[in-house]
């Protein structure tokens, strides 16, 4: 009779002593079940699959963007921790829902080795959203994406997934109650999600806030934000260890988990004072000289005689952008091909309150519509362009109020700059209105509703009218009358009703209501 | 006093001592602690308190589905009050459990001043929020049955979680989940909620129902193979019966074999 089969001792077993061997073979092949067993937990499968579900939805009307995307798709596996959790928990107290606590205790392999397994089962659901996550990165890149992922930042999803195992063992060793971890996940989601939306623009949206296990863009572009990621993926480290010490101490600590439990907390207090520290003024200055003032940087190309600046990373999305202006730089004269506004990529930074220098540039950020999403982007950025076209200051452009004006709303009191003015009764109004229209059928017949907020010259309501009575003609018939009277059209001195005349268009009784955005404000300024 | 009244009050003292303590504790103290920490948020909105008491009623949702935990539940599966009853003072326990730390959420929300014109739907909140807990108990009797586990609390919560993280990605026009400024969309989804009560109330009863009726053959997991191999098995009342129906419409003769069911003649 030949002897049983030795089980495979596992990688480690032959560097350690005899005792400690013996040991290590029992937990690499209780490793391996337990494994095998948590990668196959509904819960761990279904949080895999509403992870990525998360991250294509989140994502599905946006022009991909790999840096920024990529960190939304670490907050998604929040949802796989979670299941993650809850399937580590139930793998830990699985002996106590079939009461074989007395038969396990009767082992010689002791409670430590059993829950050391579980510790190593972690890689498994980790190792998931990984996949999970270069899965939806391969999406993004089929899908035309621009700038590359972060590789630390990336990790942190994976980390994050870790974590949830190690809690969820912990807490199957603590609380050994039903219940405590559906709890404690419910409660995490409102600490993780809730408390860095309350804390917005409030003190506790400083560095402390990375102390959670996650965070977030919050609406804000990467490019903006000091994110000190390498140092957070570090500090999930320490808490993955932590809490795995903190599973194994329910048990008489040995000196080799005192050990790593003091390892721990110097990674996790170390990490966390890194992550604490406040940028320095030069140094938030140094993040953003690549996107603001003289020293941006940026690429520009000529197409179609318009000019497009963009920043390198976002450079292939110029030809986007080209889809939105081609049609309006269609239907203008020659003469206008010299002073064209340039179409500039710009970052959503608070505004200096200087106003902007002529030529206007007409802006656009560092977001792009997609699939259903694109149609939006582009229209308000055909409006923008047709607006600057014919002279007037597109969205976003701070002008100098003239002096004598009554100081509202929409003036800044102390240094009378505007980021909005009235084009109300101007020519130029209706023809850039036209210009918008013609471009894009479905923005024609939704006018009046996309010309709303308080970021767009002041049109009224009889600029629009005029504007869709020459959206009703033939397109050919009067781009050619706008084409032949551009010069005298586009003159800020011209009036809608000498557009009436010159573009063959019914005119319209009665008077302007006042150019207030909210009873109280002052006028708004004339747009120069 | 009817019977089975009597029969219910005698068993409402052992049963709120046989309920899961540690989960619905729990959860009842968490709910009006989210609710106490949230009202402390400078200013709040109303949409803030409304995800917060949505966040609540879920918290006290996972807490009971623990609720039809029963380690006794092999024994007492021999009693003669059936399971139904038995579940539905349970599943009624677990509500009144629920009902009090849903009451001071609420209560502490409305407290609040929220900015003019603004006011929280609490009846219809109260409505999702039973429907919630209907269906929690609807997958709770669900997996009790389906698995046969004297404890499905853990896979209820899980599936619970997973189904309102599911519904959370919904597309905004199909989201059970109003926004608050949303005032027509409230009153379109009100029936709706009214449904999934009702369902949800229905389906905890199917599946409370005793998985073996008096005469019935055993059905499910690990009762079938016998009768697949030996299909006349049946009870010896069940036989009677059987014959009895066979003579009086005609189907069993005088001379048939009189101990046999006219199905069972080979």
């Amino acid at each position: 009779m030949s002897p049983p089969e030795r089980p495979d001792p596992g990688p480690i077993a032959g560097m350690l002593s005899a005792r400690h061997a013996s040991v290590a073979a029992v937990v690499w092949q209780l490793a391996k079940v337990e494994t095998r067993r948590l990668i196959r937990h509904p819960g761990v499968l279904a949080g895999a699959a509403l992870s990525l579900l998360t991250m294509v939805i989140s994502t599905w009307n946006e022009a991909p963007v790999l840096h920024r995307d990529s960190i939304g798709a670490s907050g998604a596996l929040l949802i796989l921790a979670g299941g993650a959790l809850l399937a580590a928990n139930g793998a830990v107290l699985r002996p106590n829902r079939f009461e074989l606590e007395e038969h396990f205790a009767a082992l010689p392999t002791p409670t430590p080795a059993r829950i050391l397994a579980h510790v190593w089962s972690m890689l498994a659901p980790a190792g998931l959203g990984t996949l999970v996550l270069v899965s939806y990165l391969l999406f993004l890149a089929a899908g035309g994406s621009v700038g590359r992922p972060r590789l630390a930042e990336l990790l942190v999803g994976p980390a994050v997934v870790a974590l949830g195992v190690a809690l969820g063992i912990a807490l199957a060793r603590w609380a050994p109650a039903p219940g405590v971890a559906p709890l404690v996940v419910v409660s995490m989601a409102v600490v993780l999600v809730g408390l860095p939306l309350l804390s917005a623009g409030s003190s506790a949206d400083g560095p402390s806030r990375w102390l959670l296990p996650f965070v977030g863009l919050y609406g804000e572009p990467p490019e903006l934000q000091h994110r000190p990621s390498g140092w957070h993926l570090a500090y999930l480290g320490g808490l993955v260890t932590v809490a795995a010490v903190v599973a194994l101490l329910r048990d008489r600590p040995t000196r080799g988990t005192l050990t790593v439990a003091g390892l721990a907390m110097l990674l996790l207090t170390t990490t966390a004072a890194a992550q604490l520290r406040e940028p320095s003024a030069a140094e938030r200055a140094s993040n953003l000289a690549p996107y603001v003032g003289a020293g941006r940087v940026e690429r520009c190309e000529r197409l179609d005689g318009v000019s497009y600046c963009a920043f390198p990373t976002y450079r292939s999305w110029i030809a986007r952008w080209a889809t939105a202006v081609r049609p309006v730089v269609a239907q203008l004269p020659q003469a206008a091909g010299s002073s064209l506004p340039t179409v500039r990529q710009y970052v959503p930074v608070d505004p200096t309150l200087e106003p902007t220098p002529r030529p206007w540039d007409v802006r656009t950020d560092l977001s792009w519509g997609h699939r259903s999403g694109e149609p939006p982007f582009r229209q308000s950025l055909t409006i923008d362009f047709a607006v600057a076209a014919v002279g007037l200051p597109p969205r976003g452009t701070l002008i100098k109020a003239p002096p004598g004006g009554r100081p509202g709303g929409a003036i800044d009191p102390a240094t009378g700059v505007a980021g909005i003015c009235s084009a109300v009764g101007q020519a130029r109004s209706v023809v850039a209105l036209w210009l918008a229209g013609q471009a894009d059928p479905a923005l024609a017949a939704d006018l009046p509703s996309r010309l709303g907020g308080a970021a767009m010259p002041w049109f009224g309501n009889q600029v629009v009218a005029y504007a869709q009575q020459l959206l009703e003609q033939a397109r050919d018939k009067v781009g050619r009358r706008v084409r032949k009277h551009w010069s005298e059209l586009t003159d800020p001195v011209t009036g809608s009703d000498r557009a009436v005349i010159l573009l063959g268009l019914r005119p319209l009784r009665g008077s302007e209501p006042p150019h207030t955005l909210e009873p109280g404000a002052g006028d708004l300024p004339r747009c120069p | 006093v009817p019977l089975r009244v009597r029969r219910a009050a005698a068993l409402l003292w052992p049963s709120a001592r046989a309920l899961p303590r540690v989960p619905l504790t729990a959860a009842g103290a968490l709910a009006p602690l989210l609710a106490l920490l949230a009202v402390r948020v400078d200013p709040p909105s109303g949409q803030w308190l409304l995800t917060v008491l949505r966040v609540d009623a879920l918290v006290l949702c996972v807490g009971a589905a623990f609720g039809l935990d029963d380690t006794a539940a092999v024994s007492t599966a021999a009693a003669p009050t059936p399971l139904l009853t038995r579940r539905l003072l349970r599943g009624a326990m677990v509500a009144v459990a629920c009902a009090g730390p849903w009451l001071a959420a609420l209560g502490l929300a409305v407290r609040e001043p929220l900015p003019a014109g603004t006011t929280l739907p609490l009846a219809l909140l109260t409505l999702e929020a039973a429907s919630l807990l209907a269906c929690t108990l609807a997958i709770a009797a669900g997996v009790a049955r389906s698995a046969h586990l004297n404890a499905p609390g853990s896979t209820a919560a899980s599936l619970l979680l997973g189904a309102v993280t599911a519904s959370a990605l919904l597309p905004s026009a199909w989201s059970p989940w109003i926004p608050l400024d949303q005032a027509e969309r409230w009153a379109r989804v009100q029936p709706w909620w009214a449904i999934v009560l009702l369902s949800g109330l229905g389906w905890f009863a199917w599946w409370s129902r005793d998985a073996y009726q008096p005469g019935q053959r055993p059905r499910g997991r690990g009762t079938s193979r016998p009768h697949r191999l030996d299909p006349g098995v049946r009870s010896p009342v069940q036989r009677l019966h059987r014959l009895d129906a066979g003579r009086a419409d005609g189907r069993v003769q005088p001379g048939d074999e009189a101990d046999q069911c006219p199905d069972e003649r080979r």
